[in-house]
């Protein structure tokens, strides 16, 4: 069993939401399935030739490992290592299988953080920032855009601090955690506070714009952000904890007054294509933030956007290994390539999760805990991908599929652990008994039951709303 | 423990305040600080007491200023109030200060200050983030990010006007003035209050922005007073809603 119900901040998990945006299925990682599984279903089945799968000993999670030329119709030559993945976190590695309710990207990614409006439409950020983050500064921070793993939850009796904080640009953001600091003009800031009192408590309090606007929701929202608010954030000095980029062009922080954090180099040396691919950016930060106690969840993930290294040169001869960190529409590139894009994706997301988990081992929660100890990294998907392929095709395009399974790291989680299993003729998952965690071929897991099995890994009390899955749980 | 529990907690509250008990399809305004804050008549102005001096609605006027007509001014029965947004806000600083928006206010001299925050601050970035609409509530960091901007933008202004006297745009009264004394300083205020607020300043209003001036660091007080005199004006709700 876990660790029980936690309490508040002092005794809080961090929940980092790392998002596979487009469906990333999971029969093209940890649970692939090989052709002598699949039998005579294999030519028109997605599966892999026995070769090319590897089993870590001892443990029912599989990788895919192999070279390829292309990344559906993008020349690029790329190699993945999924094996090394999971030979090294296989112990800390949860999959459960599931099966989704909708094929529509948005809709599904909203469902896949609230497990389909499980508990009153909060999201399970805002569910791990109410009941952990009373005490940081900004307990729900969204480090990716424009997806529906960081919309809004539609549980409006959250406090606000617990609704997420949205990040533009990692590289920047820390900048807007000191209102002077870095500028161009810079006062001390004993004079920006006399400013402020000045315009706080007198102009604006007395202003006939107050007097006739002061009960607007946007006016009260604004002026309650101002004040203590405002000024526990700077006097906690995050901007110099949370700047990771270095005194260089073209940010040359020192001229500015301004120093890198103390962890700029490690974090950078982990994630060393920050200043041109947004997701190393958007995982620099996120483990400053867990490291420097700023949030207890963070999500980033990659967007649906090509993105390639600076320079890159788009003529004749394909694409420089290493120049594309991205393809168009991230997953979803698998309608154009599966087999492709699944295996460049998923080793993206392993890469990612691999630093994260690298740099978390690295810092001491207390008495020799480390912050991973009481992290969870939870792979957000969409859906899966259709099971079929034109016969014997190595490269086929698929659709979307409700049909899937997700993965958790861990040492919260049972790791070293499927629950449920794959139908290897078909490629469909089937479910579990979410009371003893044995296998149920013919059952499927719900949205809500997933949902309530990672609330519960991560100790949220949910008052009954939700069912927590013992099996899930260390 | 990293940061006072109560002070957050209060900021918390505080902003839940402003809620409006939430529930129902207008739940979702609660948190809309970028967007309209219509509330019921009535409502609001049940939560003000007329009685308590600090009470900005107040009809007695707190400030002292009785034969200001404006002191009386009632609450809104629908306060219909929308964020400037970035790019709005800007291009009134711009507007008002005289100063090209491309030289407005840089973060590390590299990066446009509006670019940088201008998700923070309600703007959208289809093509670069795939934002489609406006953040549903305001960020705790826009606050600080507008603080930057107007710090900045009237930091530039009164570098310009203290280094070239002749050409001030808006601290006529005090450039490159060493002492410059409180009628100079009320007539900068009055300047401050037309360029960017678009009225007059009321008489408490430009007092207590020229007595800031002995709130200050002697060392550089003029320029740093023109500085914060335009900051505290630039700043202010009244220049960032309408």
């Amino acid at each position: 069993m876990g660790r029980g119900r936690a309490g508040g901040s002092e005794d809080p998990r961090f929940l980092i939401v790392l998002c596979a945006s487009g469906g990333a299925s999971i029969i093209d990682a940890a649970l692939a399935i090989r052709e002598s599984e699949a039998g005579v279903a294999a030519p028109t089945i997605n599966c892999f030739p026995d070769g090319a799968i590897s089993s870590v000993e001892g443990s029912p999670l599989r990788a895919v490992d192999g070279s390829l030329g292309s990344v559906g119709a993008i020349p690029i030559s790329f190699s993945t290592q999924q094996a090394q993945f999971v030979g090294a976190h296989a112990q800390d590695m949860l999959v459960a299988t599931l099966t989704s309710t909708s094929v529509n990207h948005n809709v599904a990614q909203e469902r896949a953080v609230t497990g389909n409006a499980a508990w009153r439409g909060r999201t399970i950020q805002e569910s791990v920032a109410n009941q952990y983050g009373a005490a940081f500064p900004l307990p729900n921070v969204h480090l990716n855009t424009g997806t529906g793993f960081t919309v809004r939850g539609a549980d409006d009796s959250l406090p606000a601090w617990a609704y997420g904080e949205q990040v533009a640009d990692p590289t920047l953001w820390p900048l807007a955690l000191d209102g002077a600091r870095g500028t161009t003009y810079p006062v001390d800031s004993d004079v920006l506070a006399t400013a402020r009192t000045l315009r706080n408590d007198v102009l604006d309090q007395n202003s006939a714009f107050n007097q006739a606007f002061a009960g607007a929701d946007a006016v009260r929202a604004w002026t309650g952000l101002r004040g203590n608010t405002q000024a526990a954030v700077e006097q906690a000095a995050l901007i110099d904890k949370l700047l990771f980029v270095p005194d260089e062009a073209p940010y040359n922080l020192g001229a500015r007054g301004l120093t890198p954090s103390p962890d700029a180099a490690l974090v950078r040396s982990v994630f060393p294509n920050y200043d041109w691919d947004p997701l190393h950016a958007q995982a620099a930060l996120a483990f400053l933030l867990i490291k420097n106690r700023v949030s207890v969840t963070v999500t980033l993930g990659p967007s649906f956007d090509l993105v390639l290294e600076d320079g890159t040169s788009l003529g004749g001869g394909g694409l420089p290994e290493g120049s594309m960190a991205n393809p168009p529409i991230a997953f979803d590139f698998s309608h154009q390539g599966h087999r492709s894009t699944q295996a460049f994706m998923w080793s993206r997301l392993y890469e990612v999760a691999s630093g994260l988990i690298t740099l978390l081992q690295g810092e001491e929660w207390a008495n020799g805990e480390s912050l991973w100890d009481r992290s969870m990294i939870y792979v957000a998907t969409d859906f899966g991908r259709s099971k079929t392929r034109v016969a014997n095709a190595a490269g086929f395009g698929t659709g979307h599929d409700l049909n899937n399974g997700l993965l958790t790291i861990s040492p919260l989680v049972s790791g070293n652990t499927v629950l449920g299993g794959v139908e290897p003729t078909t490629g469909m998952t089937y479910g579990f008994d979410p009371g003893t965690g044995a296998p149920e071929p013919g059952r499927q897991m719900s949205e809500e039951e997933i949902f309530g099995g990672l609330l519960g890994v991560l100790g949220v009390d949910t008052q009954g709303e939700t069912d927590p899955i013992p099996a899930m749980e260390a | 423990m990293f940061l006072d529990r109560v002070a957050w907690m209060v900021a918390g509250a505080l902003v839940l305040g402003g809620c409006g008990g939430g529930g129902g399809g207008g739940a979702s305004d609660a948190e809309s600080g970028f967007t309209d804050g219509e509330t019921e008549s009535g409502t609001d102005g049940s939560q003000t007491n007329p009685t308590d001096p600090t009470d900005p609605t107040d009809p007695t006027d707190p400030t002292g200023d009785t034969d200001d007509p404006v002191a009386e001014q009632a609450p809104s029965a629908r306060p219909r109030v929308k964020f400037k947004t970035a790019e709005r806000y800007a291009a009134d600083l711009s507007n008002a200060l005289s100063i090209p928006a491309d030289s407005l206010c840089s973060e590390l001299d590299a990066f446009d200050c509006v670019s940088v925050h201008k998700v923070a601050l309600g703007e959208v970035d289809a093509f670069g983030l795939r934002l489609l609409e406006p953040l549903e509530s305001t960020p705790l960091t826009a606050p600080i990010a507008v603080d930057r901007i107007g710090l900045t933008a009237c930091g530039e202004r009164a570098a310009r006007d203290h280094a070239d006297p002749q050409s001030a745009t808006s601290f006529v009264e005090v450039a490159g003035v060493d002492a410059p004394d409180a009628s100079a300083r009320e007539a900068v205020v009055a300047r401050l209050y037309r360029q960017l607020l678009l009225r007059e300043a009321r008489d408490a209003e430009r007092a207590a922005v020229a007595a800031m001036y002995e709130d200050l660091p002697e060392a550089g007080r003029s320029q740093t007073w023109s500085q914060m005199a335009c900051f505290v004006v630039a700043t202010s709700t009244e220049a960032l809603f309408y």
